[in-house]
């Protein structure tokens, strides 16, 4: 864990509205005017217009929008996983827009987490070598204490031994969220992890994320279209046209569905 | 990433199957030429060090050949238990006890060898009787014995050629001895070798082997200084084992092993593209792993260490595989009666460790490429649900330039090779031309595919389909075809190499024998040199028999001086009568003047003879023993003509010469008679004639067409199995193909298309691609072909270079068939999916 130049858990303090900061001051993850186009001329996509997102450590954020808002592009710049055409992301301290493709993967391996809608792991391995890799990659050995505590909290105990092909979309999912965790990284990405699983399932993943925000002081950013996933989150923004068009804290489903309804009157 | 490697490897090894299949056959192949060659190694040393155990020393003479005194010399040495003389060479003729001449179809004449004086000496192992034991006794070959139905008790007499006066001395055969009967016929004592088979002028030995406890050196001091070079028994060994290798069985491990790296190019252009292919199926997992923090170099590693597992997977087969190889060939090999009979496999350390390292270099080498391509995934792929829709980046101007590069200097090469008759140039030149192939296939398939699947699209929307299939990804196709193309490539230049050789050789031989049989006399002349004389009523008992037509005489003589305007020449001509010239002389051959102008005081003149007297054409004027003749035809031929690179009239010949009856007779059987009973007529004729050499044109070509069956089978089974690779190769690359755009069938199928026209779309792509491949396989084998030949044969002169083309149809055709065939699996799996199932999310 002292090679992490990123703090633990253990270094945060709590904010007034719940959410935790590090020591240092830095923000989880901070946007700054990030636009993003594709093409040229007459094929011109803007996808993001100027997005401006601070997150700080210990919030659970959901990214809302209908699609071709440029969501999942968003996510796709703030993990970086995809370059800007101009602005800034900082994870930390770290500027993501110089660093090379070493530092980038050092990045992913130590201070980012990804859980993706489907497809997240390796059909050759188990579970438990699922979870295990980027440790591996990195050449650390597991904390079998903290180990031992995401599995609790996923409830993954019995299923060590299956490969993905044996578990059920539910246990897929939840092992790839053990996996983004168990690296304790600044901030863990979703994108629409809830979207190929049944409600109960989906609720359940939900629930664990929310979990791991409240309890083990993780910091997520998810992106979603589903207002009842939202509802999970401390905090939902919405996208339309590639800019942020409003905010909420605290949502429950009905708000967000309201907003929701709102941002489509809007363009309608 | 160890693990993640692994675990791969355990659980895919379906896909990889491909690979491994390649990398096996290569290494099949080259696991048994190196364990093959050990053991004939083995085996010939084993052999010859028992040949040459019981030999002490051996002198072999550095001026004049040994004499009998000299081996009374060396046997009066202290510890020389006995001296045995050698001979290189000396004609027998042996005659039965009912009076005909002991012949062997196919065989001039007969070879002696000189019998052991102790057993222990022999270079030729008893299987009958015994050895000689005193004068006029001797043992002959077992397959001689065999086809005269001789045991061990039977007579036969003995020519006496030493002093040519016909006389024929009884012996008595004690026993039979292995080995080919062109190797050795008889085997007789010293005293009666020189007595009856050395001309008193040429009596001595080649060698003498000295038994007993005498060293090299004393035998040297005893036999005089500078008289003789003296090795000891081990070297004799070693002599005799690379005398025995370096022979036809040699060339046949040498080629096993040529055709062995072979087998390895090929397996890397197969197993390079199914690692492409593979790695493309699993850009998504590449891409996962790296946004889970892994290295470019990690997954390089990952890569590189599945593939070396893999090789070293196949490998292991591949050797099991080689082994058992060996051992057929081992068999085939004793059976041909080419190989010892000791011959048999056994374990070879070398061919276990070439056989690993060949395997894993190849799995890692053809890895290396598409590895280095898999660490360029953005990791951004794996949140992207349709791989399908990445299209094939358009082909590099790199790879053309490189390509271009290649084939050019490959051609060079190979231009290089044929015009100076270098056959390791030839085999460079040929390398870097697939090499080009394997390089520029992306570039060329894109519009090859559209000619060739042009007539497609008659086959309605499922023939279009297929037809812009194949264009879609050049990369793809040509990793189907590649390795098919080789081996078409490989087939291609073995026929036309082959059809050249048959071509050359037949026109040499009808060019040099026109007649069915020609009969020349073996007899020693007075002045030993010269044409000897047929025996008088030869030709009269020929012309007698029904099924010969009459024979045409011929009479060959030296000249020394021919004068022409523009040079002079000396050799040997014909003579024989305008009328018979005129009969066997196709017209065809005619390229100036007129047969019919041919008589006494003119000349017919070849070609090559023209040319070498500064240019002959008909009317010009030639002076021979100062008289004038002119020049009456030109005809093609030259020096092994049998109307000679000149023809002149007997009766200028006579006034020269003197009066002489023929040296040659030309003999053909009557139309419609059976070769075999016109060769029993002339053996009947010459029964009592031992002097006379029957050279059997029907006899010979029939001979060099199974040798040439022989050389087409061995190759064809070798590049059959090359072939076989390839077409797995095909079948299960397209298999892979097949699964990567399951979504894009699923919707087709959803869209409308039936079964019917998917198997049709996919049967059709199979075939496009391989008639594809096989097209371009023919361009280079034919190109590489015809280099090649000249490469290989080009210093003889008259070489012909023939173009099988209803063969090489024949495999074009085989081609389409292929391609249909490894299409028809895929496409049944394909034509089952229900639509619904392949449009669902992994």
């Amino acid at each position: 864990m002292s090679e992490s130049p990123f703090p633990t858990f253990d270094r945060t303090s709590a904010r007034p509205d719940g959410t935790r900061t590090a020591p240092g001051g830095a923000a989880a993850v901070t946007a700054t005017d990030l636009t993003k186009t594709y093409g040229t001329g007459a094929t011109r996509v803007s996808a993001l217009r100027g997005v401006s997102l601070t997150v700080p450590d210990g919030q659970f954020l959901a990214i809302m929008g209908p699609s071709g808002s440029g969501k999942s592009t968003l996510l796709h710049c703030l993990a970086g996983l995809d370059t800007a055409t101009s602005g800034r992301v900082e994870i930390g301290d770290t500027r993501l827009g110089g660093l090379s493709d070493g530092r980038l993967t050092r990045l992913r391996r130590d201070a980012v987490g990804f859980v993706f809608q489907s497809f997240n792991l390796l059909p050759t391995l188990s579970a438990a070598d699922n979870i295990l890799l980027p440790l591996r990659l990195a050449g650390r050995r597991p904390d079998t204490a903290w180990l031992d505590r995401v599995i609790d909290l996923l409830g993954l105990a019995d299923r060590l031994h299956h490969r993905p092909s044996q578990l059920s979309g539910g246990q897929q999912q939840r092992v790839a969220v053990a996996r983004a965790l168990i690296t304790r990284p600044r901030v863990v990405f979703a994108d629409e992890p809830t979207g190929n699983l049944d409600s109960r399932s989906g609720a359940e993943v939900l629930s664990l994320l929310r979990a791991s925000v409240r309890e083990l002081g993780q910091t997520v950013v998810m992106v979603t279209h589903d207002p009842r996933a939202a509802s999970y989150s401390g905090r939902v923004v919405f996208l339309a046209d590639g800019r942020i068009v409003d905010e909420l804290t605290d949502p429950t489903p009905e708000v967000v569905l309201d907003r929701v309804g709102r941002l489509e009157g809007r363009a309608a | 990433m160890l693990r993640v490697a692994l675990s791969r490897v355990r659980h895919r090894f379906g896909s990889l199957l491909l690979v491994s299949l390649a990398v096996a056959a290569a290494v099949a192949f080259i696991a048994a030429s190196f364990t093959l060659g050990d053991a004939i190694r083995t085996a010939v040393y084993r052999e010859t060090a028992a040949q040459a155990a019981q030999v002490a020393a051996r002198a072999t003479p550095s001026q004049a050949p040994f004499t009998d005194d000299d081996v009374r010399t060396l046997s009066a040495l202290p510890g020389v238990t006995a001296v045995q003389p050698r001979i290189d060479f000396a004609t027998i003729t042996m005659v039965r006890t009912d009076g005909k001449v002991v012949r062997v179809p196919g065989q001039p004449g007969f070879t002696a060898f000189v019998a052991p004086v102790v057993p222990d000496l022999s270079d030729h192992e008893l299987t009958a009787g015994r050895f000689p034991a005193r004068a006029g006794e001797l043992v002959v070959p077992a397959e001689l014995a065999d086809a005269q139905r001789w045991r061990p008790g039977a007579h036969v007499r003995v020519l006496d050629t030493a002093r040519g006066s016909g006389a024929a001395r009884d012996f008595t055969i004690t026993g039979t001895v292995e080995g080919r009967i062109d190797e050795g016929a008889a085997g007789l004592l010293p005293a009666d070798f020189s007595a009856l088979l050395q001309r008193p002028d040429q009596r001595g030995w080649t060698a003498l082997d000295v038994a007993g406890t005498v060293t090299p050196d004393a035998v040297a001091t005893a036999l005089g200084p500078d008289r003789a070079s003296v090795i000891s028994g081990a070297e004799y060994a070693d002599e005799l084992a690379s005398n025995r290798l370096g022979s036809s069985i040699t060339e046949i491990i040498r080629g096993l092993k040529l055709f062995a790296w072979v087998a390895v190019v090929v397996a890397l252009a197969v197993a390079y593209n199914a690692f492409g292919i593979v790695l493309a199926q699993r850009q998504r997992e590449v891409a996962l792993v790296r946004c889970v923090g892994a290295h470019r170099g990690q997954v390089f590693r990952a890569v590189i260490l599945e593939a070396a597992v893999v090789g070293l997977v196949a490998a292991a087969c591949g050797y099991v595989a080689g082994q058992g190889l060996a051992a057929v060939a081992t068999v085939g090999l004793r059976n041909a009666g080419v190989a010892p009979d000791s011959l048999v496999v056994t374990f070879s350390a070398t061919a276990v460790v070439v056989a690993l390292l060949v395997g894993v270099s190849v799995s890692v080498l053809a890895a290396v490429l598409p590895a280095w391509a898999a660490t360029r995934v953005p990791p951004v792929r794996a949140l992207t649900d349709q791989p399908e829709l990445i299209e094939d980046r358009r082909v590099g101007r790199v790879r053309i330039g490189v390509g271009a590069a290649l084939l050019a200097a490959g051609a060079v090469l190979a231009w290089y090779a044929a015009a100076r008759h270098d056959s390791w140039a030839g085999i460079g030149g040929g390398f870097l031309v697939l090499l080009a192939l394997l390089t520029l296939g992306p570039v060329v398939v894109g519009p090859l595919v559209g000619v060739v699947g042009f007539p497609g699209r008659l086959a309605g929307a499922a023939g279009r389909l297929a037809a812009a299939n194949g264009a879609r990804h050049p990369r793809r196709t040509a990793a189907v075809t590649n390795a098919l193309t080789i081996g078409i490539g490989l087939t291609t230049v073995m026929l036309v190499g082959f059809a050249s050789l048959e071509k050359t050789a037949n026109a040499q031989l009808t060019g040099g024998y026109p007649a069915d049989f020609t009969l020349t006399s073996v007899a020693a002349t007075p002045d030993g040199t010269g044409h000897p004389v047929l025996p008088a009523g030869l030709a009269a008992a020929l012309g007698r028999a029904p099924e010969l037509q009459k024979p045409v005489a011929v009479r060959s003589h030296d000249v020394e001086r021919i004068v022409a305007p523009r040079g002079t020449l000396g050799t040997t001509v014909a003579a024989l009568a305008p009328a018979d010239l005129r009969a066997h002389l196709p017209s065809k051959f005619v390229v100036s003047g007129n047969l019919r102008d041919f008589g006494p005081g003119s000349v017919v003149v070849t070609t090559k003879a023209a040319t070498d007297l500064g240019g002959l054409a008909a009317g010009d004027t030639v002076r021979v023993e100062n008289t004038a003749l002119r020049v009456a035809a030109v005809v093609s031929g030259g020096y092994g003509s049998p109307f000679g690179p000149l023809t002149f009239h007997p009766a200028d010949v006579e006034r020269w010469y003197g009066a002489s009856g023929p040296t040659e007779l030309l003999v053909w059987g009557e139309p419609g008679v059976d070769p075999a009973d016109a060769r029993a007529a002339i053996d009947d004729a010459i029964v009592a004639m031992p002097d006379v050499d029957v050279n059997d044109l029907a006899g010979v070509l029939a001979t060099l067409e199974s040798q040439i069956n022989g050389y087409l089978a061995a190759g064809g089974l070798l590049i059959g199995m090359a072939l076989l690779v390839a077409v797995l190769g095909v079948m299960i690359t397209l298999t892979l193909s097949v699964l990567e755009r399951r979504r894009e069938i699923a919707v087709l199928r959803a869209l409308g298309l039936t079964r019917g026209q998917l198997y049709t779309t996919l049967t059709l792509e199979g075939a496009i691609m391989a008639l594809l491949a096989a097209i371009l396989g023919t361009a280079l084998g034919i190109g590489l072909g015809v280099a090649g030949t000249f490469a290989a044969f080009g210093v003889q002169d008259d070489l012909l270079v023939a173009v099988p083309v209803g063969r090489i149809l024949l495999v074009l055709a085989g081609a389409a068939v292929i391609g249909v065939l490894a299409a028809l699996p895929p496409a049944r799996r394909a034509s089952r999916t229900a639509p619904v199932a392949a449009l669902g999310t992994a």
